[in-house]
């Protein structure tokens, strides 16, 4: 048997399972519903719909992260007065209270991660749907990337979480959270879930199936 | 010689590794779980008992979170909060540390602490920041207790401070509440704790703590009284204002003072008290022993009430009980009847400390045969005017040296002390006499004889007239110039007597006066008789 | 469902990248070394020593520090006198009642439900390879740990908490709770549990005993 240089799994007409890693070939009279061999897992030769699905759960995420960020993510109420915090001023008071390694923290996390996750994810799901053949590894490294980044948007919420848990002096000062914390959970949740959607394999698709002539270059 | 072969050679043995080989990794669970035994045997360890606290509302009281404190530090903190099941009251369920183990016994008590603003005292403004809590005071009792009920404030006075508590009657709460102060000579010497209504509903039981050292001039024969707001007398003395300090004129107060000849033992904790109305009566009623008597009056007793006093030269010994009209039947005879209470007492004998030996009641020989005496000096009751501008009575005991005999009736009961008029009533009487005489006088006839008197006076001059007409015809002259004189002289006499005559005028006038004089006079006996005060006052109006 | 294929022109060791599709062979592994994609670098395969004692001995551990975690106090803040202390479950509660349902939710889900579901169930696989009975039963197990993996977050927890406790530091004074330091180490020890387990264990045993039996 000749091995085409780099063959794919799909080039070969096999479907491989994303749990155990098991190759199987389709039967020949095809079918739904195919399940791995081995562990039983659902079998799919890409993640189904797989771009749709990232197209709409980005959108959603996209749209979302705007009241996340200009409605209020947590109230103050104290003998004060009270003050209603978006997430940028939060990192604004945590900038101006001297504590700047927290605050780059809170804002490349709460701030920078989603948005730069939603555009490497349109970049990802627009390249693959161009089927463009550039630079495929630093594509597939950047979903790497926003794989596993993902979770660390998260951040702010469980700030919250604690700020409103411990800050309960009745008279004194009390935190409740704002409804951008619902938006950005909201946010956090769409995109993980889109990049959880997205098949890195559609990356290289396009590449196996160009002629030899037109290979990638790196 | 043979070369060994290799087939000939034996294989050495292989040994497997047995099969239950630990690694090393297993060290780590094992910490993780020593770790984790360690710390559930220190807190299980470290908890201290569970104890209830009923209160009577849940206001303030959050499970898990409000805090229970001893002398202000953390001991412990609510679990939880529920309603009993008769929804009477809440069941508040805690937790204490185990350091607190041993301040749980039978009179431990709780109380919600608050800020709370009283008439005396501004308290717990701390937990207006820092959240309300549950105090703990710690009982001193050796019996361990878990079930608590809350008081519903805080106590006024804690275990720890030396001091007693007594128990005052009162009449009407008044300005009393918890935490009213308690003055000794105007330093503050202890608090109210707490009121209740008494048995039957007949008098208000105080309770007061004293504290150390006041609680030891507190003797069984100290008075307590009522010092609260501003005492302001009108009396006959004029007007007296009389406080206690700044807080008892909002708050109330009490106030106790031990008379000086009273014994220096301490009363016993606990003892009951009169609570007096005001100092005076308080330093009035010294003695506790009284008499009753009563004084009969022929006079109108109009302006004396229950309640006045009995005096003897302007030392109040006594007061008036009863007033009342008396019929006796055989003489047909209304006299009033006027029922005093005496202390006798209040009148000391030289020499001897205290007042009249004791048991000097109105049985005891001895004393009779001492008030007889006074009575065969000229002892005796009168109403006098108290207050002109009232016009109110009292009862003044007096000698009067020239009174007429009489003896103190020990026979009724209450005995009798016989009585004086009063004076307005011997000016009322010398008036009438005065009245009586003038109207005695025989003015017409005086009137009638002067008439006469001038009649035959006028016949006289006339006559007169006649005689020297007939000697002015006999002699001239100088006889005529002397009759002439003399005719003049006649003449103004007669100017002088004619019935237009101004002196007859001015008689008549004069005797006109006396008698309307007489007439005015027998008007104001009668107004005074009816109106007394008429004196000053004016009559009053005629009614149509 | 479908047989192996035993095509003799399919070599057993013959695996697809997850990430770039490139069939490639499989190399035996040492242990202690990782196999990676020739293409595009993804993780294939690793091979930790004594996978199955490590990982069981880890997964332990986690269970052991994840109870202390939620059942002692996490933070407490001290402000005037009164002090306010914190669990996971209770910081929940107050989320909850305070109208924050989803986020509540949200939060319960990433790091108290996912986060013991994934132990339980890797405690589920590995008790069974350890004791040697491996079985086709226990796929579902791996596999409902293979979804919820992604979402069990408490590393982020852990350190949001530390921010919010940066920013309380300036009103009132933070008390970290034990459940804290169990948290941290129960980040620590999950790491190095899921870097110590050979998912392939779980395979091979069952199709050991299948290519075993006549």
């Amino acid at each position: 048997m000749t091995h085409r240089p780099a063959l794919t799994a799909r080039q070969a007409g096999l479907l491989s399972c994303h749990i155990c890693s098991q190759l199987a070939r389709p039967p020949a009279a095809g079918g739904h519903a195919l399940r791995c061999p081995r562990c039983d897992a659902p079998l799919h030769l890409r993640k189904p719909a797989s771009l749709a699905t990232t197209w709409a759960l980005v959108l959603a995420a996209a749209i979302l992260f705007v009241p996340a960020n200009l409605l209020p993510m947590m109230t103050t109420a104290s003998l004060l007065g009270t003050q209603h915090d978006t997430i940028m001023s939060g990192v604004i008071f945590l900038w101006q209270s001297g504590s700047w390694p927290l605050a780059a923290v809170v804002f490349f996390a709460s701030v920078m991660v989603p948005l730069l996750k939603i555009i490497a994810l349109v970049y990802l799901a627009a390249s693959a749907q161009r089927r463009s053949r550039r630079q495929p590894l630093q594509r597939t490294r950047l979903y790497r990337l926003v794989e596993f980044v993902g979770r660390w948007s998260m951040l702010d919420i469980y700030v919250i979480t604690i700020l409103v848990a411990l800050v309960q002096f009745q008279g004194l000062a009390t935190i409740q959270a704002g409804p951008a914390a619902v938006a950005f959970g909201a946010v956090v949740v769409l995109t993980m879930f889109a990049a959880m959607s997205f098949d890195p394999r559609l990356i290289w698709d396009p590449i196996a199936d160009a002629p030899p002539s037109e290979q990638p270059h790196d | 010689m043979t070369e060994p072969t290799p087939s000939s050679l034996p294989t050495a043995r292989v040994d497997t590794p047995r099969r239950f080989r630990i690694p090393l990794v297993w060290v780590i669970p094992l910490v993780a779980a020593l770790i984790g035994v360690f710390l559930a045997l220190h807190t299980w360890y470290q908890q201290g008992p569970d104890i209830t606290i009923r209160f009577k509302t849940g206001e303030g009281l959050e499970a898990g979170k409000t805090r229970i404190k001893y002398k202000d530090v953390d001991v412990g903190h609510i679990d939880s909060v529920t309603l009993a099941e008769d929804g009477s009251y809440v069941i508040a369920g805690a937790r204490l540390a185990r350091s607190a183990d041993h301040l749980l016994v039978d009179d431990t008590r709780f109380w919600m602490v608050s800020a709370r603003v009283s008439g005396s005292a501004v308290s717990g403004l701390g937990t207006l920041l820092s959240g309300t809590y549950v105090g703990l005071e710690a009982g001193k009792s050796a019996e361990a207790r878990r079930d608590f009920t809350a008081l519903d404030d805080a106590p006024v006075v804690s275990f720890d401070v030396p001091g007693r508590y007594f128990m005052l009657h009162a009449e009407t709460l008044g300005s009393i509440g918890v935490g009213t102060p308690v003055y000794f000579r105007r330093m503050q010497a202890g608090q109210v704790t707490g009121y209740r209504l008494g048995e039957h509903g007949k008098r208000i039981e105080v309770r007061v703590f004293i504290k150390a050292p006041y609680d030891r001039f507190v003797t069984n024969d100290t008075r307590f009284w009522n010092a609260g707001g501003v005492d302001v007398k009108v009396g006959a003395d004029g007007v007296q204002v009389n406080t206690e300090s700044l807080t008892s004129i909002l708050a109330g107060g009490l106030a106790f003072l031990t008379p000086a000849d009273s014994p220096d033992e301490p009363a016993a904790a606990e003892r009951a008290f009169r609570l007096f109305a005001t100092r005076e009566e308080a330093i009035r009623r010294q003695v506790d022993e009284r008499q009753h008597y009563v004084l009969r009056f022929t006079e109108s007793v109009r302006g004396l009430s229950v309640g006045a006093p009995v005096d003897f030269r302007g030392i109040t010994i006594g007061e008036v009980i009863a007033i009342q009209p008396q019929i006796n039947p055989d003489s047909a005879d209304i006299s009033m009847h006027v029922e005093v209470s005496l202390q006798p007492g209040r009148l000391r004998t030289p020499g001897s400390k205290s007042r009249l030996p004791a048991g000097a009641t109105s049985e005891d020989p001895a004393f009779r045969a001492f008030v007889d005496q006074l009575v065969t000096k000229g002892l005796r009751a009168q109403l006098r005017n108290g207050n002109l501008v009232t016009g109110q009575l009292y009862v003044a005991l007096d000698f009067f040296p020239g009174a007429g005999a009489a003896r103190p009736d020990w026979s009724t009961s209450p005995p009798r002390l016989p009585t004086q008029r009063g004076s307005l009533d011997e000016l009322q009487t010398t008036l009438m006499r005065i009245v009586g005489k003038l109207d005695k006088l025989p003015i017409e006839e005086i009137g009638t004889d002067t008439r006469k008197l001038l009649a035959s006076l006028q016949r006289s001059v006339d006559e007169t007239e006649a005689l020297l007409k007939r000697i002015d015809k006999l002699t001239d002259g100088e006889v005529r110039s002397t009759i002439v004189e003399a005719r003049s002289a006649i003449a103004d006499t007669r100017k002088l007597i004619a019935s237009d005559a101004p002196l007859q005028q001015d008689l008549r006038a004069s005797l006109q006066e006396l008698g309307r004089a007489a007439q005015a006079l027998r008007h104001l006996a009668d107004t005074l008789d009816r109106h007394p005060e008429a004196l000053l006052r004016g009559k009053p109006e005629e009614k149509p | 469902m479908l047989a192996p294929d035993a095509h003799p022109l399919l070599p057993a060791d013959l695996i697809a990248c997850h990430e770039c599709d490139l069939l490639q062979r499989e190399p035996a592994l040492a242990p202690g070394e990782t196999a990676r994609c020739t293409r595009c670098g993804a993780l294939l395969a690793r091979n930790p020593p004594d996978s199955i004692d490590r990982s069981l001995a880890l997964a332990c551990t986690a269970a052991v520090l994840y109870l202390i975690a939620n059942l002692y106090p996490l933070v407490g803040l001290e402000m005037q006198g009164r002090r306010v202390e914190v669990t996971l479950a209770g910081a929940l509660h107050i989320l909850w009642h305070d109208g924050m349902g989803p986020v509540a939710a949200l939060v319960g889900i990433t790091a108290l439900l996912f986060p013991v579901l994934e132990l339980l169930m890797i405690l589920a696989v590995l008790v069974p390879l350890r004791l040697g009975r491996a079985s086709p039963r226990l796929a579902p197990f791996f596999r409902l740990v293979r979804s919820v993996q992604p979402w069990g977050m408490i590393e982020v927890f852990l350190l949001g908490m530390l921010v919010s406790l940066v920013k309380l530091s300036h009103l009132a004074t933070v008390i970290l709770g034990t459940a804290f330091w169990a948290m941290a180490a129960l980040i620590v020890v999950l790491t190095l549990a899921g870097r110590a387990f050979d998912p392939r264990l779980i395979w091979q045993a069952p199709e050991q005993a299948s290519t075993e039996t006549p």
